[in-house]
């Protein structure tokens, strides 16, 4: 095994809770959540409930009553649906990445344990770009596949639930459905997503690399400090800019680029407003992502996200322990 | 052979206080020598130092390199135990042998097990379910299992039991020292140490009160047991150190004639924790 593998390798052991138990486990209260659901829906539209209230109408009924032409964006909200989980889980990402990043530099200062680190023949910048790395790739990549388990496991839901209710699954679900395409596009995201997050890794790394204690606190108090002092002293206005843009561009970019997709509002609004016919999963392609590539904000930032890991870099070498 | 770790000038201050005030010091390879110090004396400072961790100014060279500027290279021939209790407690035995094996060039798998063969440390145990010594021990199985020019120990049986601190140290003699290795270990407890010792160093505040090896330790410091009509005369050879035991005084000298310290009284050989109670009484006098 290669050292650096090695390196990620440890980060995964330290996080195996946050990066692979935590969405394995909502992938779980999704799918429970889904079964009951589908229990319900059941329950209410089977006729059994005698004499009890229950509404609803059989699945068969009901697509029964949908005109042809409406039968065609039947692909489009299964993906829409399907997207749905993955959306959840990459919120879940976002909250681990968000106190992974701001403990990866800081917990080993705290516990000392970075005296036993540092015993060992492994430079700080490697230390540190293996954080980097977990952060933009590895653990995007694990919650891909972790996604596709779960929106596996949810067409073999609905496809039982299909056929209950005596649908044909081939003609409702598996024609119309077109999940290698969304996977794919759920994989090509993952890169866009590394390079747009780089200010706020870069950000979370640098604060867990100097603060002496309370690194979360520093890391998100900073920020709207300065914020706040811009408002009062109008420092923007004087050239030209209003307040709002220190919000979007700094204070946002540093604490929230890790949200995935947040790179949407760059794109081409011609492109984004596809949407209301096609549905997210739709335009998701070439040429959307192409035009947020092709922002300026985007490369911007991952200088500044490139330039504060490089701090982060030289903290690590300086600082001692944590109080 | 030449120096392993030469220091000269070096200076640490952390705001106003000076924790190195200009030392200079050389130590040659295969020698175990002990730093020892009150707290606060420098000594921990002058460790982090060797090994890259803190900042300084001087001149330090460490097997020829700087230790500010080359901690990667350096640290490929330089092991240490900076405490008790900072293997990370989340990480299990098996998982931190995997991670220093595929780390560290030097590393010899087929030790580390034999060591811990020796221990109740289970494969699958976290480092957070060990006791205080079982952490302790695989710390050293795996520090011991690397083959390394420069084994620097600061405290490493800090709150550790008497049994523990014996075996660590016999462990640390037998299986590990050989004339290609160096060893600085800093510790309160001297009596534990003396007897694997090379050298002595002793900082106080910040400086250098001696630097001597045990040989010449042996020949400078004497201890005489004098009965009281011979006291003022035992005064006039200047003793660096007077202690009262059953009505007699105990004597320590430094570099007197051995002939003329027998017409006072018995003499003895002074351990190495009077010796150092002596020169810090003194420093703190001068």
């Amino acid at each position: 095994m290669n050292r650096f593998g090695l390196l990620l390798k440890r980060e995964y052991w330290e996080h195996r809770g946050g990066l692979f138990w935590a969405p394995l486990w909502a992938s779980g209260v999704l799918l429970t959540l889904l079964v009951a659901m589908m229990g319900l829906a059941m329950y209410h539209t089977s006729g059994n409930a005698n004499g009890k209230f229950h509404f609803g109408m059989p699945l068969k009924l009901l697509l029964s009553k949908i005109p042809a032409d409406e039968m065609s964006k039947a692909g489009m909200v299964l993906d829409t649906f399907l997207s749905g989980f993955w959306l959840i889980l990459q919120i879940v990402l976002f909250f681990v990445l968000f106190f992974y990043l701001i403990g990866a530099l800081y917990d080993d200062r705290r516990d000392r344990s970075i005296l036993f680190w540092k015993s060992l023949p492994i430079s700080d910048s490697q230390t540190v770009l293996s954080k980097v790395l977990m952060a933009a790739v590895v653990a995007p990549l694990l919650a891909w596949a972790i996604a596709v388990v779960l929106q596996v496991g949810v067409l073999l839901l609905l496809t039982a639930f299909a056929a209950m209710n005596g649908v044909s699954a081939t003609t409702m679900l598996w024609g119309p459905a077109e999940p290698l395409a969304l996977w794919t596009k759920m994989l090509l995201v993952v890169p866009v997503n590394a390079i747009w997050a780089l200010p706020a890794i870069g950000w979370l790394l640098l604060v867990s690399s100097f603060a002496k204690s309370k690194p979360f606190l520093w890391a998100v108090a900073l920020p709207i400090a300065v914020g706040v002092v811009i408002a009062i002293f109008e420092l923007l206005e004087t050239i030209g800019a209003p307040d709002s843009w220190y919000w979007q561009h700094i204070a946002g970019r540093i604490l929230f680029s890790l949200v995935p997709g947040s790179w949407i509002w760059t794109a081409d609004e011609q492109l984004i407003a596809r949407f209301d016919k096609n549905g997210p999963v739709e335009i998701l392609d070439g040429e959307l992502i192409g035009s947020v590539l092709m922002s300026p904000s985007m490369w911007i930032g991952a200088v500044a996200g490139v330039a504060m890991i490089a701090g982060s870099v030289w903290f690590r070498r300086q600082r001692e322990l944590a109080d | 052979m030449s120096a392993v770790i030469k220091a000269r000038n070096l200076s640490k201050r952390y705001g106003s206080s000076v924790a190195l005030d200009g030392i200079s010091f050389e130590i040659p390879s295969g020698r175990i020598v002990g730093l020892i110090g009150p707290n606060g004396a420098g000594k921990t400072t002058a460790m982090k130092a060797i090994l890259g961790l803190t900042d300084f100014d001087g001149e330090l060279t460490v097997l020829g390199l700087d230790p500010r500027t080359q901690r990667h290279a350096l640290m490929q021939d330089v092991c240490f135990i900076a405490d008790v209790a900072v293997l990370p407690r989340w990480i299990r035995v098996h998982e931190v042998v995997d991670f220093v094996e595929g780390i560290h060039p030097r590393f010899s798998r087929q030790k580390c097990e034999a060591f811990l063969a020796r221990t109740k440390i289970k494969r699958t145990s976290r480092v957070k379910e060990l006791s205080k010594g079982m952490v302790v021990q695989l710390h050293l199985a795996l520090v011991m299992s690397i083959d390394a020019k420069v084994l620097v120990l600061d405290e490493p049986t800090l709150g550790l039991d008497i049994l523990f601190r014996k075996d660590f140290y016999q462990n640390l003699l037998n299986d590990y020292f050989d004339h290609e290795k160096t060893i600085v270990v800093t510790t309160h407890q001297v009596e534990e140490i003396e007897h694997i010792l090379t050298d002595l160093i002793f900082i106080q505040d910040g400086k250098i009160a001696l630097s001597a090896t045990m040989d010449d330790v042996g020949e400078r410091f004497i201890e005489v047991l004098v009965a009281p009509e011979k006291r003022e005369q035992a005064i006039t050879l200047k003793p660096l150190h007077e202690r009262q035991v059953f009505g007699k005084s105990i004597f320590l000298f430094d570099g007197a004639r051995r002939d003329e310290l027998a017409a006072l009284g018995e003499l003895h050989k002074p351990s190495v924790a009077d010796i150092f109670v002596a020169t810090m009484k003194n420093g703190a006098a001068a």
